[in-house]
């Protein structure tokens, strides 16, 4: 009592002194107190928490905490894009994509000919060979398409690697990875909503009316049942191989390319269609992954060269078939450059919602073994979302090249018409040398003292965290099953209430939303026995009989 | 619509061939917001992807990219005097989605005959307020007389 009378005093005579002696007055900063600024207020602050956390992992950890059965969002898979899905893939990632010739493009990879004509010359023999043993010295009977590709990528990649890499540094460094994880997990732009929003908005608004014409004082409706939405969206792509360096690639020179993409603008304006209405997507509840085929922690966190599987288009009627192609690939080359980039940008402590402060580079090569497409991505803009203070000027960039086959066929054991200029622009890629970005800060929000998981000092901590970060990157089910609302509830107690007189014990009739209010932390930590706790005299609670939990702070 | 059911297909010649398919497709006003590329049609519930597109493609010649379908629940209601709840049957949605480049849009009918109506009953009422300023001009220097009391 007799210290709280004494901080009591204390803090007002200092608040009056501090009130008497400085000439300007402090007012608290004036804020709009619309709905839309307050919204924008409180993206901002999730921001920030997330830019808090010190760790890579944690910041990848963090955003999954809100929802316990997982976030909504629209499931995209490299292998099976929608029809005609150009314009969507370009608006959710916000990219231009610009189809370049041959010499732009060596001038973007400051392509050197006369050396890569020099090692062309050497390569050609092994490369001719390794590829013959493959195409026809193995039985492909069970193989796929997908799986012959593959087989004819790794062969390629192994025999430009051995070639190369005692002569380049940054080659013999480089890790690659068969067949890794990609994953990418962003919230993107203005959609209108799906009808069975706008339904139920409608239907809200109609019930609100309806209360209004009782009441003797109607309260206005602050609903639009046209309000535009957000919509997170789950990349899975499929890299056959991947090489990974320890820096970045160099900024491309855009200047180059230019602004040939004639429909930019329009996208810019336009609000977007709902996915469920325009593709008959369906969205789904998932834990957000962002993966580049590694863990945090890697050496090798920067991306060089991935090769993806073209996949021929046999699901559309002939005459559509051309325009598909050209669409399907263009999507696959935009969602994977974007999708690498994300992940790898979200490993240097960038978020879809803390904007990139230098771009980052990829470089991709799509192919079924046959033909090849190559694409250069540039990510500069990682904001997507609606919720901007100000309107993002930056968009991300995809060059690509003409398809290009290597060989037309084989005959007596030699290649038909191959085609070498394939091979100069795959070495255009494994040349172009990363370096380091001078005078640039990587990683700006990620805790310097504390960069990944493994640096943590608390082990208990560490261990925790570390199983907890895998679990839920593991996408596994929970162990019940998701609460639902059975039809017989719907139909009797909800649209029409019928049972009167049961007791009100689900949550819909409590005024809960599990799906949407429970948290990623809302259960009990896991029991520990007896004889594996401190043995203590006095009852210490039932808390003590659980294991500790080291979720952030929510 | 033809009473009969559904052939099954048989392998062999000569193929039985239906001239007028059990199936109907009803074309339904888009949703909010539904793109131009996309259509929407009501069908039975027996009637498969495949049908949806064979049935636009051989009968209207109407190119179709993709069908999307599911099966919705049909209106559920309450019984006006006994109060106990009924269904509607069930029913099959159908999103068409036209080739790249090509484009449907919903014939506005019912709006245009709502304003036309709208028109008339607007008339009506015109023609009785006009009647009234006439009646009351008639009757201005006799206030309180009843309409029906005339010289």
């Amino acid at each position: 009592m007799l210290i709280r009378n004494l901080v009591r005093h204390v803090s007002k005579r200092h608040a009056s002194n501090t009130g008497l002696t400085s000439t300007v007055p402090k007012y608290p900063p004036i804020l709009d107190l619309s709905k839309e600024a307050k919204k924008r207020r409180e993206r901002e602050r999730y921001r920030d928490r997330i830019n808090a956390q010190d760790t890579v992992e944690e910041k990848l950890f963090f955003p999954n905490l809100r929802y316990y059965y997982g976030t909504k969002c629209y499931y995209l898979e490299e292998s099976n894009l929608p029809l005609d899905s150009l314009s969507f893939v370009k608006y959710i990632t916000r990219t231009r994509s610009i189809e370049a010739d041959v010499k732009t493009f060596q001038q973007l990879l400051a392509f050197n000919a006369s050396e890569a004509k020099e090692l062309l010359e050497r390569i050609r023999p092994y490369l001719q060979e390794a590829l013959l043993f493959e195409l026809l010295g193995r039985t492909k009977e069970n193989l796929s398409e997908e799986k012959a590709a593959g087989v004819v990528v790794e062969r390629i990649n192994d025999v430009l690697l051995s070639s190369l890499s005692m002569q380049y540094q940054h080659l013999l460094d480089a890790a690659v990875d068969y067949k890794p994880r990609l994953e990418a997990f962003w919230l993107a732009g203005t959609f209108h909503p799906s009808a069975e929003l706008y339904k139920e908005r409608s239907d809200e608004i109609k019930r609100l009316e309806k209360e209004n014409k009782r009441k003797e004082k109607p309260e206005p409706i602050d609903i639009d049942a046209a309000e535009v939405v957000e919509h997170h969206i789950q990349y899975i792509g499929h890299p056959l191989v991947q090489l990974r360096s320890k820096l970045p690639l160099t900024q491309l020179d855009t200047d180059i390319v230019g602004d040939s993409d004639l429909e930019w603008d329009k996208f810019l304006s336009e609000t977007y269609y709902s996915p469920s209405l325009r593709f008959g997507l369906q969205e789904i509840r998932r834990f957000g992954t962002n993966l580049p085929g590694f863990w945090p922690g890697d050496e090798c966190e920067h991306g060089l060269v991935s090769y993806h599987y073209m996949k021929d288009v046999n699901d559309v009627s002939k005459s559509m078939v051309e325009g598909e192609r050209k669409s399907r690939l263009t999507s696959q080359a935009v969602l994977s450059g974007f999708g690498w980039l994300h992940a790898q940008a979200a490993f240097q402590g960038f978020s879809s919602y803390q904007e990139l402060t230098y771009p980052l580079t990829s470089q991709q090569v799509i192919t079924d073994g046959r033909q090849f497409s190559f694409n250069l991505y540039q990510l500069n803009t990682m904001l997507i979302h609606k919720e901007l203070n100000s309107p993002n000027t930056r968009s991300n960039i995809c060059i690509s090249l003409p398809i290009q086959p290597l060989y037309k066929g084989i005959s007596n054991n030699q290649f038909v018409e191959w085609n070498d200029d394939v091979i100069l622009n795959l070495l255009g890629f494994y040349l172009n040398k990363p370096q380091t970005r001078e005078g640039v800060a990587m990683k700006p929000f990620v805790n310097p003292d504390v960069k990944v998981l493994a640096e943590v000092d608390d082990e208990d901590r560490r261990i925790w965290l570390h199983n907890q970060f895998r679990h839920m990157y593991s996408n596994r089910p929970r162990h019940r099953l998701p609460y639902e609302i059975y039809d017989w509830e719907r139909i009797y107690k909800i649209e029409y209430s019928t049972r009167e007189m049961d007791a009100r014990m689900r949550p819909y009739e409590r005024g809960q939303n599990p799906m949407d209010e429970r948290r990623y932390w809302d259960s009990m930590p896991p029991y520990i026995p007896k004889k594996f706790r401190p043995k203590k005299k006095q009852w210490n609670g039932w808390r003590s009989k659980f294991g500790k939990t080291y979720f952030p702070d929510p | 619509m033809s009473t009969r059911w559904y052939p099954i297909y048989q392998r062999g010649n000569p193929q039985l061939r239906v001239f007028l398919p059990n199936f109907w497709m009803k074309l339904v006003r888009p949703e909010h917001k539904q793109p131009e590329n996309i259509v929407r049609f009501i069908t039975p519930t027996q009637m498969s992807d495949h049908d949806i597109k064979q049935y636009l493609e051989k009968i209207y010649k109407v190119e179709v990219a993709s069908v999307k379908s599911k099966i919705k629940e049909g209106l559920i209601k309450r019984q006006r005097f006994r109060g106990y709840i009924i269904k509607e049957p069930d029913y099959r949605e159908a999103m068409i989605t036209l080739p790249p480049g090509q484009t449907f849009k919903f014939p506005d009918i019912s709006t245009e005959k709502e304003k036309r109506d709208d028109d008339e009953i607007k008339k009506f009422q015109d023609a009785a307020s006009q009647s009234f300023d006439k009646f009351k001009e008639m009757n201005k220097d006799r206030p309180g007389v009843p309409g029906w009391f005339s010289v």
